[in-house]
C-alpha cells in the first residue's frame, strides 16, 4: 500500500476523487465492466462471431438456439449471436459518431453564446429553444423521414436534435463563470477572448457534459434502435438491433427468440450507459458527496 | 420532583468517517417550572440532546441511557404514545425558523394543524385559536397574517408563528434550539422579551440552548455547560457564571469579558475522534498529567480533575 | 410562449421546404402517378400551388392558412390534413392521457414508499425496477407484453383499437416507462424534502408520520414531479408514435410514420406542427400548476 502512495500523487487528485467516487458505486462499476466488454466486442467482432452474419442459409431459417447457433437464426438462417455481435458495432458507431458531433458542436456554441452574449446569444439561444420545442425523438423521425431511410440519415437527425441540450448546460457554465468575475479578471490582464474560454470556462463546463454524454450514448442509441425498428435507420442486411427486432416482429409467434436477444441487447447496453452516466455524475458532484457524509 | 431527568444519554452515529459521538453520557434535570439553559460553542452536541428528547433524531442514530418525563421513560415509549407526548406535553422551536415553516401551507394553518393534532376540534373553531395564538405572540394583524405564507413572513415573524405553534397546546417542557440565531439584534431581544412573558406566564419548564452566555443569564436560572458531547459543569446561572469553575467555562465567559474578546484558543474536537481523558485537555491552560490520561467525574458540580482534588 | 410557435412553424415549414427534391414535381407525381408526368403538368401545379413565389411569400400563405386551421390537402388522397388529424386525435389522447394515468398510479406510490424507507428491501426493488423501465427499450417492451399476453397467454388481442382490452397493452407499454423516471424522481424528491427543517417541525407538532409525509411532505415533494411531467410528455408523444406502431393504434403517432414511408409531406408537416403546438401547450399549463403548488413562485409572478 505504501508504495503505491507516490504513484498515485502524480495523477490529479480531482481525478482520483473521481475515479474512487466511482469505485464506490457498484452500479457504476457493472456499467464500466459492460461498456468496456462491448466495445471490444465491437472490435473483436470478426474473430469473435461463430457465422457470418450476412451470409443467408435459406435451408436453416428460424432455428431455435442450439449448440451450433446459441441464439437460433432469424428468417433468413443468419446466426442471431453473430449478428448481435456485429450490431456492437453498428450501435456504439452511432452512439459515438453522433454524442462526439452533439457534445463538440453544442458545447462550442453554448460558449459562444454566453461568452458574446448579446444578438448571437439570442440567435442560438431561440434556435435551441424551438428545437426543445419538439419532443426529441419525433423531431428526428421527421427528419430522417424526409431524409429518407439510411443510418446516415438518422445519425444527421439525432445530430440535428442533440447538440441542444449541451449548449444549454454549457452557456449556464459561462455565464456562472462571468458572474463570478474571473473571466473579467483574465481579459484585464490582457488574455485574448480565445484564450479564456478555453482556459477558463471549458474546464468548468467539463465534467457535466462528460455526464451527459455518457446518458447521451444511451439515449443515443436508443433512439437510433428505435427509428430503426421504425423502418428508417440501418436499411438490410446491415445487423442493427433495432432493424432485428422489425424484422422479427412478424415472426412473434413461431420463433420469439427473434425478438427476445436483439431487445435485450439494446437494454444491456443502455442500462450500462445510464449506470455509468448516474456513478459519474455522483462521482462528479461534490454536493452529493458532502451530503453522504452527514 | 424533577420534570424532566436525563440520565447517562448516548447518542452515537456510524459514518464512514467513524463513530461520532454526539452525546457522551449526559445527565441533565430540569424542575416544574424551571428554566434552564445548555450553553457550549457550536458543534458540541447541544441540539443532540434537544433532538434526543424529542425523539427526532435521524434513524441512523443510536440512542442508549434514560430519559424520565413525569414518570414516563421516554426512550422506551412506543411511537404513537411518544408522538402524544411532542407538541402537547413536550414542544420544541428552532433556529432558523425560515426552514421551519412549510413553505407551501399558509402560516395560519400550520398552527391551526397543531391546534388539530391532539383534539379533535372543527376547522373553524381552530382557526379561531390559531388567530389567538397569533395574537398572544403579538403578531399584528392575525387575521390578515392567517391566510399567509411563511415566505410574506419576515424571520422575528415566523419565529413568532414557531412560538405560536409550540405553545398551542401549554406544553410542560419547552425546548428552544438557538431560537435567536439568525435574526436581527433588535428582533433577538423582542423574542427573548415574548419568550421570557410566556414562559412565565404559563408556567412553562424551558430548556434553552444558546451559545449566547448573555441570553442564557438574562432568561434562565439554572445552566449547564456542554463540550465535546459531555456537560462539564452545571448549577445556577448566579453562581456559574459569577463564579465558574471549569476552566472551559471560564474561557466561555472570558470570550465576552469586558477585556475585550479573547477567543478560546484551538476548536472543538471533531466528535470522531475525542481526546483521551478530560475532553478539554488540549485546549486548556491548565492542564496537567492526569488530565491526559484519567476522565474526570461529575462531583460537585464540575468535571475537572483540578476540583476533583481539593 | 408565442415566440416559440411561431419558431416551431418557421422549423416545419423549412424542414418541408429545404427537403431534397422538387415539391411541385412530387405533388404531381403523387396526384396523376409517374405515367402521365409531363413537364407542364409539373410546371402548372408550380403555379397553381403557389411554389414559384419566394421562400418567404411561400411561408407567409402557408402560416396564414395554418393560424385559420388549414393544414393543406394530402398529397397522396387529397383530404384536409387538419380532417385527418382531428379524426386521429382522440385515439392518441385517449392513449397518452390512460398511460400518464398508469404511470403516476405506479409511480407517485413506490417513489415516496422507496424513500421513506430508504435502504429497505423495497427501496431496492422498486429502484431495480426504476432502473430496468428507464432502460427499456419500449418498442421491445411492447412486443414482449403482446408476446406473452397476446400469443401466449391468449389474454389481450394483438393490436387495433376497440374496447379496454384493447387499450391495457399499449397503455402498459407506454404507462410503465414513464413510471420509471417519475418514480426515480419522486424518491430522490422526497429524500431531500424529508431532510428539510419543517418536516421535524411537523414531527415536532405531534402529527401522525401518516400527516407528515401524505400532507408535508408530499405537497413539497410534488413540486419538481409536475415540472417533470412537461419532459415526461415529451417521452409520452414519442411512445405513442412507437407504440400506435406496434399496436396498429389509429392515432397521430401512427399517422406520422405511414406519411413518412408514404412521403407525403403535407401530413408529416400536420402532424409535427399539431404535436409541437400540444407539447409547448403542456409545458405552458405545466408551468402555470407549478405556480398553484409553489406559493413563492406564485408571490413572485404577483409582486
Amino acid at each position: 500500500m505504501e508504495r503505491a502512495i507516490p504513484a498515485r500523487e502524480k495523477v490529479s487528485p480531482y481525478i482520483l476523487e473521481v475515479v474512487d467516487g466511482l469505485k464506490e458505486n457498484r452500479l457504476a462499476v457493472v456499467g464500466l465492466a459492460i461498456v468496456v466488454s462491448l466495445v471490444l466486442m465491437a472490435i473483436l467482432a470478426p474473430f469473435i462471431v461463430p457465422h457470418d452474419p450476412i451470409e443467408l442459409h435459406l435451408d436453416l431459417r428460424l432455428l431455435s438456439p442450439s449448440w451450433q447457433y446459441p441464439l437460433g437464426t432469424d428468417d433468413l438462417g443468419r446466426c442471431i449471436l453473430s449478428r448481435l455481435i456485429y450490431g456492437t458495432r453498428v450501435s456504439l458507431q452511432v452512439g459515438v459518431m453522433v454524442v462526439g458531433i452533439t457534445a463538440i458542436s453544442g458545447s462550442l456554441l453554448g460558449l459562444t453564446a454566453g461568452y458574446l452574449g448579446g444578438i448571437i446569444d439570442e440567435i442560438i439561444m431561440r434556435i435551441v429553444d424551438v428545437l426543445l420545442a419538439f419532443p426529441g425523438l419525433i423531431l428526428a423521425l421527421v427528419i430522417a423521414g424526409l431524409l429518407g431511410p439510411g443510418l446516415f440519415n438518422v445519425m444527421l437527425a439525432l445530430s440535428v436534435v442533440g447538440w441542444t441540450r449541451y449548449a444549454r448546460v454549457v452557456r449556464g457554465c459561462v455565464l456562472s463563470a462571468k458572474e463570478r468575475g474571473f473571466v473579467e479578471a483574465a481579459r484585464a490582464i490582457g488574455s485574448s477572448n480565445f484564450y479564456i474560454m478555453f482556459r477558463h470556462v471549458l474546464p468548468e463546463a467539463l465534467s457535466p457534459v462528460i455526464v451527459m454524454s455518457t446518458l447521451g450514448m444511451g439515449w443515443t442509441i436508443l433512439s437510433a434502435a428505435a427509428l430503426s425498428f421504425l423502418g428508417l435507420g440501418a436499411q438490410p442486411p446491415m445487423p442493427e438491433w433495432g432493424s432485428m427486432l422489425n424484422s422479427g416482429r412478424a415472426f412473434l409467434r413461431v420463433a420469439p427468440h427473434l425478438i427476445t436477444f436483439p431487445g435485450l441487447a439494446i437494454m444491456v447496453t443502455v442500462l450500462a450507459f445510464n449506470f455509468l452516466g448516474d456513478g459519474l455524475r455522483d462521482a462528479l458532484d461534490p454536493r452529493q458527496k458532502k451530503r453522504v457524509e452527514i | 420532583m424533577d420534570l424532566l431527568q436525563i440520565s447517562n444519554l448516548y447518542v452515537n452515529f456510524t459514518t464512514k468517517a467513524g463513530v461520532v459521538r454526539a452525546s457522551d453520557g449526559v445527565n441533565l434535570e430540569i424542575k416544574q417550572g424551571e428554566s434552564l439553559c445548555l450553553v457550549g460553542e457550536s458543534g458540541c452536541g447541544k441540539t443532540i440532546v434537544a433532538l434526543g428528547i424529542m425523539r427526532l433524531l435521524p434513524q441512523n442514530a443510536q440512542i442508549s441511557g434514560k430519559i424520565w418525563f413525569k414518570g414516563k421513560e421516554l426512550l422506551s415509549l412506543g411511537k404513537e404514545e411518544m408522538r402524544r407526548i411532542r407538541g402537547r406535553e413536550i414542544a420544541m422551536i428552532f433556529e432558523q425558523p425560515a426552514t421551519c415553516l412549510d413553505p407551501v401551507f399558509t402560516v395560519g394553518d400550520q398552527i391551526a394543524e397543531a391546534m388539530r393534532v391532539h383534539e379533535r376540534c372543527s376547522g373553524k373553531e381552530s382557526k379561531e385559536k390559531a388567530i389567538d395564538l397569533m395574537e398572544m405572540v403579538e403578531i399584528p394583524s392575525p387575521q390578515k397574517r392567517f391566510k399567509q405564507y411563511p415566505h410574506e413572513f419576515s424571520g422575528g415573524m415566523q419565529q413568532r408563528a414557531m412560538i405560536a405553534i409550540a405553545l398551542s397546546y401549554n406544553p410542560s417542557l419547552l425546548i428552544a434550539d438557538e431560537p435567536m440565531t439568525f435574526l436581527d439584534v433588535t428582533i433577538q431581544a423582542q423574542i427573548m422579551e415574548l419568550l421570557k412573558d410566556l414562559v412565565s406566564k404559563f408556567r412553562t419548564s424551558l430548556l434553552l440552548i444558546t451559545h449566547d452566555l448573555g441570553v442564557a443569564a438574562e432568561m434562565c436560572d439554572g445552566v449547564a455547560v456542554m463540550y465535546a458531547g459531555e456537560i462539564v459543569e452545571k448549577g445556577r446561572v448566579s453562581e456559574v457564571f459569577k463564579y465558574p469553575k471549569h476552566p472551559y467555562t471560564k474561557a466561555l465567559l472570558g470570550a465576552i469579558s469586558n477585556d475585550g474578546l479573547k477567543p478560546i484558543k484551538g476548536s472543538v474536537p471533531e466528535l470522531t475522534s475525542l481526546p483521551s481523558g478530560c475532553k478539554f485537555h488540549p485546549r486548556c491552560p491548565l492542564v496537567r498529567d492526569v488530565c491526559r490520561e484519567a476522565r474526570p467525574e461529575m462531583k460537585n458540580g464540575v468535571r475537572c480533575h483540578l476540583w476533583e482534588k481539593s | 410562449m408565442l415566440a416559440i410557435v411561431l419558431g416551431v412553424t418557421v422549423l416545419t415549414f423549412s424542414l418541408m421546404h429545404f427537403t431534397p427534391g422538387d415539391p411541385a414535381e412530387m405533388i404531381a407525381i403523387a396526384r396523376y402517378g409517374m405515367e402521365d408526368l409531363t413537364q407542364e403538368g409539373i410546371e402548372w401545379i408550380r403555379i397553381q400551388e403557389g411554389l414559384d413565389a419566394p421562400v418567404w411569400v411561400q411561408y407567409g400563405r402557408w402560416l396564414n392558412h395554418v393560424i385559420h386551421g388549414d393544414l393543406g390537402r394530402s398529397l397522396i388522397d387529397g383530404g384536409l390534413v387538419s380532417k385527418d388529424i382531428m379524426y386521429r386525435f382522440p385515439a392518441t389522447l385517449q392513449l397518452a392521457l390512460a398511460s400518464m394515468i398508469v404511470s403516476l398510479v405506479i409511480a407517485i406510490p413506490v417513489g415516496i414508499l422507496s424513500a421513506v424507507k430508504q435502504n429497505s428491501a423495497m427501496d431496492y426493488l422498486g429502484m431495480t425496477g426504476a432502473l430496468i423501465g428507464v432502460s427499456m427499450p419500449n418498442f421491445w417492451l411492447g412486443l414482449l407484453l403482446v408476446l406473452f399476453f397476446s400469443v401466449y397467454l391468449g389474454w389481450f388481442p394483438v393490436c387495433g383499437k376497440g374496447g379496454i382490452e384493447h387499450l391495457i397493452l399499449p397503455v402498459v407499454t407506454l404507462g410503465t416507462g414513464m413510471a420509471a423516471i417519475t418514480t426515480r424522481l419522486t424518491r430522490s424528491s422526497m429524500l431531500e424534502v424529508l431532510r428539510q427543517n419543517y418536516i421535524r417541525t411537523a414531527r415536532a407538532k405531534g402529527l401522525a408520520e401518516k400527516l407528515v409525509i401524505g400532507k408535508h411532505a408530499f405537497k413539497n415533494a410534488m413540486i419538481p414531479v409536475v415540472t417533470i411531467i412537461g419532459l415526461q410528455f415529451a417521452f409520452l408523444l414519442e411512445g405513442t408514435v412507437i407504440v400506435e406502431t406496434i399496436f396498429a393504434w389509429p392515432g397521430i403517432g401512427r399517422l406520422l410514420v405511414d406519411s413518412i414511408f408514404a412521403r407525403d409531406f403535407a401530413v408529416i408537416q400536420g402532424c409535427a406542427l399539431v404535436i409541437a403546438t400540444i407539447f409547448v401547450l403542456v409545458n405552458l399549463a405545466v408551468d402555470i400548476s407549478y405556480a398553484y403548488l409553489d406559493p413563492r413562485i406564485r408571490y413572485e409572478r404577483r409582486a
